[in-house]
Order: C-alpha cells, then structure tokens, then sequence
C-alpha cells in the first residue's frame, strides 16, 4: 500500500541503476519501489551530511551548528566528522591558547616531584 | 592535588574524547566541575536512542552521582552569549555558565575556543590536558603520547601535532 505522504515523480534511469535496484530488492527481500527509497534516502543522507562537514571546516562552526545542518545529534556528527573528514577542526592557535590558559591559571608546571608516574 | 582547585565548565566533546582515553579522573587534581542541565542532554542521548550507557555517558552518570560534577541552572543567557554561539547548544548553556560562576571553560568545540578568545575567558582542550597531564608528572610520556595518539582522527592533526611535539 503506498503512504500517504509520498508523491508520484518519474524520472530516467540508466540500465545499470535499474539493475541494481532490482538487485537490491531482492538482496533486501524489498519491492523495487521500496529499495528504491531506500537509496535515494541514504543517498541524500550521504550528501547533506558532506555538505555540512565542509561547511563546517569552511565556516568554523561549532559541533552543535554542524550537526544542524546534517540532521544529526552532536555526537554522531562527532563521529562523522572523525569518518569523513579531518576530526574536530581545532587548529596550533588553539592549542596554544589552551596551554597559555592553564599556565596562566596554574603556572608552568603545577608540581616538581620525583614520585614516579602512573 | 591542588589546594585551591579552579572552576571548570565542562561541555560534551571534551567529555566524550577525555573519556575515550580514560583520564578524567585527573581532571578532579585540578578543577571543581560544572556542568549544564543542557550537557548532559547531549551525553545522555546516547542511552535515549540505543538504550544502554556509552562509556563517556556512564562516567558522566557517575561522576554526577558522586557530585564530581556539579549541575546547574542557569540564571540568565545574554544576548552577546546568544549572537555568538548556536541556538540551544551544550556550548551556549555552558559559555552562559561560565560567565556566571568565571573559571575555565574545558572543550573541544571551534566555536566554544572562539566565544573564549572573543571575551578574555580561559578554555583548554583535552588535547592540551594530557601534555600537562604529563609534564605534571600525573601520567607518563608514553601514557601521554598514547592518549594524544587515540585522539588522532577524532581532533585535527595539526592539533594533535602541536601536542606531540609539545611533550
């Protein structure tokens, strides 16, 4: 039965496509509309999840702006991004920004000692 | 540890990577954590959408049951906080947090590092963390290098380069 909220679209396939939709049916044990959707689904997963990972190394967004744009949680899009692309873009500038703050907080080295680490 | 411990807000991705190398024990030798309703959201949706804890979500639960972390409620959240930072983010509750109690803010997020470096506000990534962690003589060089390198593909290179050549 088909849903509600679809809408009836034609477009062209090539026969290699076709063959694999077909092929997909029948590996999922799915009818060929509903294989499919599943491509086209995962196919524009794929492609709004890269779109937001380069806006996110191009714009310098935060993890949160990131994950928006690829309809996905935080952590996921975390995920993603160690995936697909470079990890969380924190650049030397913040590396040194973060060392020049905790030396300001708690000096250079907090302790001398000659106790052995763990 | 420390006599007079500082103020740390913490937010999920420094969480999440300093649970992946399993030091956040060492966080408590230096800092009084704070962290948000809005936070632990974001941890906690790990156990929302598959039903059991991640490692980094069940330490959370933990450390908030042993009152390591301290949650709070935010009082207010300017404009200036809102206009920088995403809409009902762990970085905006947090960055608001901040401002209210001072301290440091503990993240991994571009946008976070930046609020910090906009408004004169001390941050330090995970990544920094373990070379300290190191040079304070709490863990080893190689435990160091080891964490550092487990965090590679997760935080940019160059990132974890500027730590690697730092120990």
């Amino acid at each position: 039965m088909v849903k509600k909220d679809y809408k009836l679209k034609s477009y062209r396939l090539s026969d290699s496509s076709l063959k694999l939709i077909y092929n997909v049916s029948k590996e999922k044990d799915l009818s060929e509309s509903e294989a499919l959707r599943m491509l086209v689904d995962k196919g524009l997963y794929e492609y709004k999840l890269e779109s937001a990972i380069k806006t996110y190394y191009d714009k310098n967004l935060d993890l949160t702006a990131g994950a928006k744009l690829a309809g996905i949680s935080k952590r996921e899009f975390m995920e993603e991004l160690s995936r697909k692309g470079e990890g969380i873009n924190l650049s030397k500038e913040d590396y040194d920004y973060s060392k020049k703050s905790f030396e300001k907080l708690f000096g250079k080295t907090k302790k001398k000692t000659t106790q052995k680490p763990k | 540890m420390l006599n007079n411990k500082v103020n740390a807000v913490i937010d999920s991705s420094f969480w999440i990577n300093l649970s992946r190398v399993d030091l956040t024990k060492y966080l408590l030798d230096y800092f009084t954590i704070y962290s948000t309703i809005k936070v632990k959201e974001e941890l906690f949706d790990f156990y929302e959408r598959r039903g059991y804890f991640s490692k980094d979500s069940y330490l959370f639960k933990l450390y908030l049951e042993a009152d390591f972390i301290i949650l709070k409620d935010l009082k207010e959240i300017t404009l200036k906080i809102k206009q920088e930072l995403s809409k009902d983010s762990g970085e905006l509750y947090s960055a608001a947090l901040l401002k209210e109690i001072g301290g440091v803010f503990l993240t991994d997020d571009k946008g976070a590092l930046n609020f910090c470096k906009n408004n004169n506000l001390f941050a330090i990534t995970s990544v920094y963390l373990i070379v300290r962690l190191y040079k304070d003589n709490l863990i080893s060089k190689e435990k160091a290098k080891f964490s550092i390198m487990r965090l590679k593909g997760k935080i940019s290179n160059i990132h974890i380069q500027s730590a690697l050549k730092d120990l």
